[in-house]
């Protein structure tokens, strides 16, 4: 097994996070925040149980997380990477999602 | 003071692309703010509104990455005042008296409401949102980077900073997803092991385990 202590995965891709299970050393855990629709992962229960290793989710948190977010990233000067795109253009805006650098916004 | 009538994209069926339209600016109720939108991020769970799932009813204004400037205060409300930098995220508003909401855990609240879902969010001018939703943004941030923190940036720090991890151990990402661009620049700068570069890769590739 490996190393990772936690691997956070952003990809909702099924087939890959099952591998990434292997990564987790003991007591390690895989943290999903993306999911493929409808697909499972495939996990061998000795890989958890022997070493106490864990697969779990996330999404989100409330309005005080939001704002230690904010607050973080003003501590360690981390700023996303988003183009703008005017409010007249969502639609384009959102079919084209996947090819923004990185984040799309809209302004007002 | 708004003017009455604010441009805003709505869902009017669903799976239809969204239409730009004008609407009337809504007027905050008890225990309400209204925002001056000044920028939305564009996630990929705004599909739900667009699609009609999770008994959305249309017409809906999507965007839950918000980022603005309140401008007016309903009734009760006594925190929060106009002129202030807020921004809302998924998490648009919980009852406070469910199992859930009584042992602090606000997101798993049964009757949660979500921002662009349970009503309308930030593809508009201005948007009505209760004030536990409400979230500060320091001066610091722009609208346009302080927008997608609130969704992107909130998932990928508390999945993070909630996951055992402690100082000092290795963390790998995977993949480049929605909530990517805030969490690349927290893996380089939080501490944690440059190692942890070595298990990047393309969205939907395996990746190698990263080594202490």
């Amino acid at each position: 097994m490996g190393g990772a202590a936690a691997i956070i995965s952003t990809a909702g891709f099924a087939a890959a996070q099952t591998d990434l299970i292997q990564g987790l050393r003991p007591s390690g855990r895989l943290v999903l925040i993306a999911a493929e629709h409808g697909a499972a992962l495939q996990v061998q229960g000795e890989a958890l149980q022997f070493g106490r290793r864990g697969v779990i989710g996330w999404y989100s948190g409330h309005a005080k997380d939001s704002e230690e977010t904010t607050a973080f990233a003003v501590l360690k000067g981390i700023r996303p990477i988003v183009e703008t795109h005017p409010l007249a253009n969502a639609e384009n805006t959102f079919i084209n999602m996947s090819k923004a650098r990185y984040r799309a916004v809209l302004t007002m | 003071m708004a003017t009455q009538a604010m441009r805003a994209v709505q869902v009017t069926k669903a799976g239809a692309p969204f239409v730009c339209t004008d609407i009337p600016v809504p007027e905050p109720g008890r225990g309400q703010v209204r925002l001056r939108v000044h920028a939305c991020g564009v996630c990929g769970g705004d599909a739900i509104a667009r699609n009609g799932l999770m008994g959305v009813t249309l017409p809906r204004t999507p965007g839950h990455e918000v980022a603005g400037v309140i401008d007016a205060v309903g009734e009760g409300v006594t925190d929060w005042r106009v002129g202030q930098r807020v921004g809302v995220g998924w998490q648009g508003g919980y009852c406070t008296t469910c199992e859930f909401c009584r042992a602090g855990d606000f997101v798993n609240c049964v009757r949660a409401q979500v921002v662009g879902l349970s009503y309308d969010g930030g593809y508009a001018e201005y948007l009505v949102v209760p004030q536990l939703a409400l979230a500060r943004i320091p001066d610091e941030l722009s609208f346009e980077e302080a927008g997608p923190l609130m969704c992107a940036g909130i998932t990928t720090f508390n999945a993070l900073r909630n996951c055992g991890a402690r100082a000092g151990e290795t963390v790998a990402s995977h993949g480049i997803g929605g909530p990517w661009p805030p969490r690349r620049s927290i893996r380089c700068q939080d501490g944690l092991p440059n190692d942890c570069d070595k298990s990047r890769t393309r969205q939907g590739s395996t990746v190698s385990p990263a080594r202490r």
